[in-house]
């Protein structure tokens, strides 16, 4: 409870008062340092997510479980080789939110943007994929939590992934690309950035609404299934008592 | 005071509609004892090893009480099981969680703990002991299946368990890397004595080593004493596990049908040479040899031919094969044996056109392989089992699993007739509704190959079909394939198992650094091997010139003391 | 990859360095501390690459050129028009040195990060990070363990699938299925696994109380000192910029802070000598053990 309390204390510290003084310096500097100022702002929203994960010291199962669900959305595109520009990440890591929460869904998305870099290189956009992925796992969660995302309405949920690629997280890639690339964050450049990102968005939330519409309600079995098989192990629990 | 005492365990799981999977348990295990469990698949085995360490105990109803050093097992504090209990599983892959192995070494120290210098030291003393240092620092990914084993074994020894026990430790291994595992295993129980309960399907290898061989049955300890008592009395009681015993001891009982004197048993080949030296104090006996099989004849048509294939994956990398030749004969189980990496997986693959060669010709009945249209070649033509049957599984059900096949050929006229059939032949039919992922090994593999022969093959190649199975799945297995060869089904296998090969096999090749070095009958093919053969022909080499099976070992003997009457 | 003797020392030091090379490359666009950063990124990315850094060295001009070149399109700012676009806009003078500090800037942050990828391997960044982050870096860690154990299972289930004629066929559609099909039946597997994994994890103890953290990395005499000297540099370039020592404007004209700003020249000094910390060391190391040898 009380170790709860700090977090939120913190959680509170970094909404209120970090976060708008960052902004401030940066403004103050001048300078334009969009993207160091953008990054900041962004490690300070992702520190709340991770220090609520450690604060609760997850089980072994939950680690593995959220480790592997990574993994998988690390290594899926390797099964589409055959298929051009044919992504799964996203979805996969949707799928993982879906299933085991918003908290689970960042972590997942996050560190699943990490690893991955881990392979390709990290870079400057390390950090804005980070947040960025880990937020597509996060908003899916949240709209699984109100019911608006679920394995049973297949066709909803492929949609409103796909979208949620097109209008919120190909955008927000596309801001990395502008902050990183380019000084005059102006109007022009702002629309020559965000239009030439539209195709290469269209496609990765087509490829999204794919796979949720394929893979959501198979993956999600296999996830609910392994609970019961736990839960089996653990001596307590209620799936199997019915 | 016993190490671990059990007393009236009794326990079922959940889902078990009442069934006990341990019935009144009663053991007592001793400080530094080497001890073996066996026992058909299913008869209680790992859930009763489960039980001695509480984080792996399974949920379910449970009466009867387990004593560590006296005190009830789950009055002592999980930390100090997990030190002091040390606990080895099947899967060599799946038990390591770090990705490197000098983190792997320290992860139990870690969770316990310990300071930095402890852990030093012990990791230190670890990585010497087990001969790591070479590859401390190497990323896991990069290890052998023996080495991740090893690296199992070395990080729970890390944290000075007094007791180790290991759950089919060296089934995913093949035979050379398994024998060195056991023997790492022996060592640490003789030079440190630290007691050691295993089960195990290479009884052969561990059964000389034992203090005591529990066998068990249905949940019931049916017997518990040396392994020569053991022995005895399996054959006195006719219980079927006696097939799982040694060559040695399976051809001494054999031999001698009425009552013998337990202890001279043997037990190792070293025993059991020396045991039928005795029988024979003259030297060579009456009659030596079993009727030789007729030579190999050239084989006209072959149903599968590969011509001088040249394989190698990349532009600049070695060779993996190197100008392979051979040919298997129609309706006949051909069995291609030999060493760890030397292309025998990657040999079946160029069969498939999976891997394409860059010179030589892969002909299936008399066409060339890469000349098969798209999806012909893998319709009623050619099929592979692949080594680990899980590769095949993506659905909930075996049914679906089977269904998945025959929804791909998309042949509208009654689907249900060729599961139906395939499902008989392979056994499975009470797993229809299971999970794949539920059944054991060799139920996996049934479904597997039933997966496959949906495809209705002609040609069939299995990729180590007996890994993993203990004997009875074996048997299973060999019965399916001899239907199979009985419908004209031509089987190719690739096998490290020289014991199945020389049973059932029509012909074995060997294969050795990317080629095929010989082909023979399995008779002549193992009487000629003096190390790579089995071990009823290593006991036996000396007085017979061609006994490969137990059977022939005792069927000479039997001949033999006929002659002298 | 050649010897690289900045990254035997202790990671805590080669962290610092880069995440300070990195924020001063991305803030810095006074023409001298920008050139010289890209100057000195680059001598230690081929310090440590050879001849292996050419590719990444001309596909980072390119990247330089684009970057430099496009962004002044953007601004119609600036006393010197170059020439007039083709729609009307002027290309200034002014724009394009902006730029060229833009494209100077994003390039030298991309060879630090080629520097760090093959100096701050994984072992290293979760040593840093385990103690700050038990859970989260032992996840990471398991991550990076199941990645390549994932792809050679996945290639496995392609070869079983595939030589069971279990195929994608030529269209996209038939494709994508096997795709999915695929990702299942790993999916299945990688969870199962998990089961084991999550088994060993508690055989071993997980979750009996507070971990440590085991490090194979210590803190010698010449890492202080190293790490003394960094710090020191660091200072002196924080408090040169907080003194105007980089002050720069480009639009709409040029103001830079010159050579008669004692800041600037003390600035600079201090921020070659920082980033020049590796390129030095591998110097040292290679002319220390020439002489070692030549004595023998």
């Amino acid at each position: 409870m009380n170790s709860n309390k700090r977090t939120t204390l913190i959680e509170i510290l970094i909404i209120i008062i970090l976060i708008p003084v960052v902004l401030l310096i940066s403004w103050k500097v001048g300078d334009r340092q969009y993207y160091l100022t953008s990054v900041i702002v962004m490690i300070l929203i992702m520190i709340p997510f991770f220090l609520r994960f450690e604060r609760r010291s997850p089980s072994a199962r939950e680690l593995v479980t959220i480790a592997v669900m990574a993994a998988i959305a690390t290594v899926a595109r390797a099964a589409f080789v055959m298929v051009p520009h044919f992504s799964p990440m996203s979805g996969v890591v949707m799928i993982a939110g879906i299933a085991l929460g918003p908290e689970a869904g960042f972590v997942i998305g996050a560190l699943t943007a990490f690893a991955s870099n881990f392979v390709f290189g990290q870079g400057p956009w390390t950090p804005w994929q980070m947040f960025i992925y880990g937020l597509a796992g996060f908003i899916a969660a949240l709209l699984a939590k109100k019911g608006i995302m679920s394995e049973k309405h297949r066709i909803r949920t492929a949609l409103i992934g796909g979208l949620l690629i097109l209008c919120v997280i190909g955008p927000l890639l596309d801001t990395a690309t502008l902050f990183l690339e380019s000084m005059m964050v102006n109007n022009l450049s702002a629309k020559a950035i965000y239009l030439s990102g539209l195709p290469v968005n269209a496609i990765h939330g087509a490829v999204t609404c794919v796979t949720l519409f394929v893979l959501c309600k198979p993956i999600k079995e296999k996830l609910d299934r392994i609970k019961i098989k736990y839960g089996m192990m653990e001596g307590s629990n209620k799936n199997h008592e019915i | 005071m016993a190490l671990f005492e059990i007393k009236n365990l009794s326990f079922a799981y959940p889902t078990g509609k009442g069934r006990n999977v341990l019935e009144n348990i009663d053991l007592q295990i001793e400080q530094g004892q080497y001890i073996t469990i066996c026992g058909k698949s299913g008869s209680g085995k790992t859930t009763l090893l489960r039980h001695l360490k509480s984080v792996l105990t399974p949920h379910g109803n449970r009466t009867g009480v387990i004593y560590f050093h006296g005190q009830p097992l789950e009055d002592i504090s999980l930390r100090e099981q997990s030190s002091r209990i040390g606990y080895v599983m099947q899967n060599p892959d799946s038990q390591i969680v770090t990705d490197k192995v000098w983190h792997e070494l320290a992860f139990g120290l870690e969770s316990l703990g310990e300071n930095q210098k402890t852990i030093r030291t012990r990791v230190a003393e670890m990585a010497s002991y087990f001969g790591i240092q070479g590859w401390f620092h190497k990323n896991v990914a990069e290890l052998s299946g023996g080495q991740k084993q090893l690296l199992n074994l070395a990080s729970i020894m890390a944290m000075q368990p007094d007791t180790l026990i290991l759950d089919e430790p060296t089934s995913q291994l093949d035979p050379i890397a398994a024998a060195d595992f056991l023997n790492t295993v022996r060592k640490i129980n003789l030079e440190l004595g630290t007691t050691i309960l295993i089960t195990e399907h290479r009884l052969e290898d561990i059964f000389h080593a034992s203090d005591r061989v529990v066998v068990m049955e249905q949940g019931r300890i049916v017997a518990d004493d040396t392994p020569k008592a053991t022995g005895a009395f399996l054959k006195e009681a006719g219980s079927e596990m006696f097939a799982a015993m040694p060559s040695p001891m399976q051809i001494f009982y054999g031999v001698n049908e009425e009552k013998v004197i337990p202890e001279d048993c043997p037990l190792t080949v070293r025993e059991g040479r020396n045991w039928l030296s005795k029988s024979f104090p003259d030297g060579k006996p009456v009659k030596s040899r079993l009727e030789e099989d007729t030579d190999l004849a050239e084989i006209a048509k072959p149903a599968l031919l590969m011509k001088e294939v040249w394989f190698r994956y990349e532009k600049d990398a070695p060779d993996v094969l190197k100008g392979v030749t051979f040919a298997a004969a129609e309706g006949e189980l051909s069995a291609i044996v030999g060493g760890n990496g030397t292309g025998k997986s990657t040999a079946l693959k160029t069969i498939c056109n999976i891997c394409r060669p860059y010179r030589g010709r892969v002909y299936l009945h008399g066409k060339r392989v890469d000349q098969y249209k798209r999806g012909e070649l893998f319709k009623h033509n050619l099929v592979m089992l692949p080594q680990d049957p899980q590769s095949l599984f993506v659905k909930k059900t075996v049914r679906e699993e089977l269904e998945e096949m025959v929804s791909a050929k998309a042949s509208s006229d009654d689907n249900a007739s060729p599961i139906d059939e395939i499902v008989d032949l392979c056994e499975i039919r009470p797993l229809l509704d299971s999970h794949p992922y539920d059944l054991s090994g060799g139920e996996q593999q049934r479904t597997a190959l039933a997966k496959v022969l949906l495809t209705d093959p002609k040609v069939l190649l299995l990729d180590e079909p007996t890994k993993g199975l203990d004997n009875f799945f074996k048997l299973k297995l060999a019965k399916i394939l001899r239907a199979l060869k009985e419908r004209g089904v031509t089987i190719i296998m690739v096998s490290h198992d020289v014991e199945f090969c020389a049973r059932y096999a029509d012909r074995v090749s060997m294969f050795f650094d990317g080629g095929i070095i010989t082909t023979n009958t399995p008779r002549r093919f193992f009487s000629q091997n003096s190390f790579y053969t089995t071990a009823a022909n290593r006991m036996s080499r000396h007085v017979f010139d061609n006994a490969i099976t137990n059977e022939d070992v005792i069927e000479l003997c039997l001949e033999n003391e006929n002659h002298e009457q | 990859m050649r010897r690289d003797s900045f990254s035997e020392y202790h990671p805590g030091i080669t962290f610092t360095f880069f995440i300070a090379a990195i924020v001063f490359g991305m803030c810095f666009i006074h023409p001298a501390f920008w050139i010289s950063s890209v100057v000195l990124s680059t001598a230690y990315v081929v310090s440590i690459r050879g001849r292996r850094a050419a590719k990444i060295l001309l596909i980072l001009l390119i990247l330089f050129l684009a970057v430099s070149l496009l962004n002044p399109m953007f601004t119609a700012d600036g006393e010197h028009v170059l020439f007039l676009l083709p729609w009307g806009r002027p290309y200034t003078m002014e724009a394009l040195c902006y730029g060229l500090a833009a494209g100077g800037m994003f390039v030298t942050v991309l060879l630090w990060f080629a520097a760090y990828n093959e100096v701050m391997s994984s072992d290293k960044f979760l040593f840093l990070f385990g103690r700050l982050m038990p859970s989260l870096s032992l996840v990471l860690t398991m991550i990076l363990r199941l990645v390549p154990s994932f792809q050679r299972k996945m290639a496995q289930i392609v070869g079983a699938r595939k030589c069971i004629g279990m195929v994608g066929d030529v269209d996209r559609k038939s494709r994508i299925n096997a795709g999915m099909a695929v990702t299942a039946a790993l999916t299945s597997w990688a969870l199962e696994g998990g089961i084991i994994t999550a088994d060993s994890m508690q055989s071993r103890g997980f979750g009996v109380g507070k971990r440590s953290a085991f490090a194979v990395y210590r803190l010698e005499n010449r890492d202080v000192i190293l790490l003394g000297v960094m710090i020191l540099l660091i200072l002196v370039v924080l408090l040169c910029a907080f003194h105007g020592g980089m002050k720069t404007a480009y639009i709409p004209k040029i103001e830079l802070a010159g050579t008669d700003v004692p800041y600037m020249i003390t600035g600079m000094i201090a921020y070659v000598l920082f980033m020049a910390i590796p390129t030095a060391l591998n110097i040292v190391e290679t002319v220390r053990w020439h002489y070692l040898k030549s004595k023998i």
